[in-house]
């Protein structure tokens, strides 16, 4: 766990999403090191290397986040907030992959600096087109700093 | 013989120089002496009036009706003639005369009294006067300051009683003010109360359709999903009519998708705010055509846009009209090889009529009532997908501006809908 290079970094509380986000990442070949965590506060733990991932190297971060916003303990605004708020994980790219399409939600990830909203599709097959989309945009096409 | 201190001529100039008005009168009323403040008092020159008779030198005034001087004075004297005693008259208006025959005004306070012979007789009358003529004026005077007084009180006392109703009329309308104000106040205070209510229950609303449309959509999703992962991954051992089951449940989790999306909206437009502004129709079916045509593909539709006058309207809004009514169009001329969408625009009094015609399916006009219904649909989802929503929602949005929307139709031949703004 220490020094397994995750690239992928998802926090989604809702265990079916999460799995078909995987399974669709998986089918573009780029499912090979994502880690799901089911809530905002492991997700921060994580990202900030506290509690049990205490021993993890902070400069070790992941390519990029796929973020919930409802989520029970901490949402993901919150973890949203703390993320780009400290000088050390600002800078990794958020997507914030969500069921809400409410304006609210919407402009307050913009205000806190939100790399990218995504809607989650009903119909399945456009959820697996839009993470695999995803995936090869901030895996293999964005440029991320050294 | 004693020697007289005073001689009779001496006596008479006594007499004539007392200070006193002095008339001295025989029995028979002629005058035969008069003290000089007499003469003076009443104009006359003693030796014009010695000798003649008193109501010949002093009659009444011709010209005052109510003289009653001489009639007094008579009885007054002949109450002494025949009483032989002293007699006090009341205060007379005995008007005098000048010299030029005009009459005076003058008031006496006479005393007649009888100078009386050793044999008992009255010899003369002796006629005093006071000339109180300024003492009446005074009190004339004063008696006509005390009417005007009075006079004056009296108003006052009209006024007071006035002012006084008046007041308790003021009391009264103040009274019904105060009770009014209390009512109004009393039903500012209800408005306030239902406005928090509506506010509460917009609130909870929004909150009821944030949950749907956040809760109800992940299950959805997962229904989708999971079936479409059934297909993939044991496609291979499933049989024909496995495949048609689970595609019928795949189509009709995107379906109820599209139903909870259409809901969402349709009860996000009742809370909305509408923000109205010029609006150019004209530009927003240009724009509405463009965004709609692409998923339309190679097609032969005939557009047929006509003046569109603009109209006072929300821009969002009227975006969603048009969308909706013109994707209905395109929608239900799909199955004409030549489609011909009409649109145009005539202004009467205060309002704008915008028309919108195809020559598509159209409908039965048996059912025309319950084409703006919520879900209500005149075509069966195999000839023409939708949800029956983007009607309902076109009209709540044309009401909320204060119009109206009515369509026409002829089966297969096309339909025809109406609608109005404010202009």
């Amino acid at each position: 766990m220490t020094n397994e290079n995750i690239e992928i970094l998802i926090i989604e509380d809702n265990i079916t999403d999460a799995e078909m986000t995987i399974r669709a990442l998986r089918k573009s070949n780029l499912a090979n090191h994502v880690l799901h965590l089911k809530d905002g506060e492991e997700g921060l733990d994580y990202i900030f290397c506290r509690g049990k991932y205490s021993e993890r190297n902070i400069e070790n971060c992941p390519k990029v986040i796929l973020l919930d916003l409802k989520m029970p303990k901490v949402n993901g605004i919150e973890v949203l907030q703390e993320i780009k708020s400290d000088e050390r994980t600002k800078s990794i790219p958020v997507v914030v992959l969500t069921s809400s399409k409410e304006d609210p939600d919407i402009k307050t990830c913009y205000k806190l600096g939100v790399n990218s909203y995504v809607v989650k599709p009903v119909v399945f097959d456009s959820f697996a087109k839009a993470v695999s989309e995803l995936g090869l945009y901030w895996m293999i096409i964005n440029q991320p700093p050294k | 013989m004693e020697k007289e201190l005073v001689s009779a001529a001496g006596f008479k100039t006594l007499f004539e120089s007392a200070p006193g008005l002095y008339l001295v009168l025989l029995p028979d009323l002629t005058i035969v002496a008069v003290s000089n403040a007499y003469a003076k008092a009443t104009m006359t020159i003693r030796e014009e009036i010695i000798g003649r008779g008193l109501f010949e030198v002093f009659p009444d005034n011709p010209c005052d009706k109510n003289a009653d001087g001489v009639s007094n004075l008579s009885a007054s004297l002949n109450y002494v003639l025949q009483h032989k005693a002293a007699h006090t008259m009341a205060v007379q208006k005995y008007d005098i005369r000048r010299p030029d025959g005009t009459f005076e005004v003058r008031y006496w306070s006479p005393l007649n009294t009888p100078v009386i012979n050793a044999a008992g007789e009255v010899v003369y009358i002796i006629h005093r006067v006071e000339d109180v003529t300024a003492f009446i004026r005074l009190k004339e005077e004063e008696a006509k300051s005390n009417k005007v007084a009075e006079g004056l009180y009296s108003r006052l006392q009209e006024t007071e009683i006035e002012i006084y109703k008046r007041s308790a009329e003021i009391q009264e309308i103040n009274k019904k003010l105060l009770e009014e104000i209390n009512e109004r106040k009393k039903h500012e205070e209800a408005i306030k109360q239902l406005n928090a209510n509506l506010l509460d229950i917009n609130n909870e609303l929004e909150s009821f359709s944030y949950s749907v449309s956040h809760d109800l959509r992940a299950p959805l999703r997962a229904v989708s999903g999971y079936s479409q992962i059934l297909m993939e991954d044991y496609g291979t051992r499933l049989d024909e009519e496995a495949h048609r089951v689970i595609k019928t449940i795949i189509d009709n989790a995107a379906r109820m998708g599209v139903l909870i999306d259409d809901l969402l909206e349709f009860s996000r437009l009742g809370r909305k705010e509408l923000i109205k502004v010029p609006y150019s129709m004209h530009d927003g079916v240009t724009v509405v055509r463009h965004e709609l045509m692409p998923a339309e593909g190679e097609r032969n539709i005939e557009w047929r846009i006509g003046q569109l006058a603009p109209a006072m309207a929300d821009s969002a809004a009227i975006k969603q009209v048009l969308t909706n009514l013109i994707s209905n169009a395109l929608k239900y001329t799909r199955h004409k090889p030549h489609a011909i969408i009409e649109m145009d625009s005539k202004t009467e009094a205060g309002k704008v009529i915008y028309i919108i015609k195809d020559n598509g399916a159209g409908f039965d006009m048996k059912y025309a009532n319950k084409l703006f219904g919520v879900f209500q649909r005149l075509h069966s989802a195999s000839e023409f997908e939708g949800t029956g929503v983007g009607l309902a929602i076109v009209q709540r949005i044309i009401n909320k501006h204060g119009g109206e929307i009515w369509a026409e139709a002829v089966r297969d031949q096309g339909a025809t809908f109406y609608f109005s703004l404010p202009a």
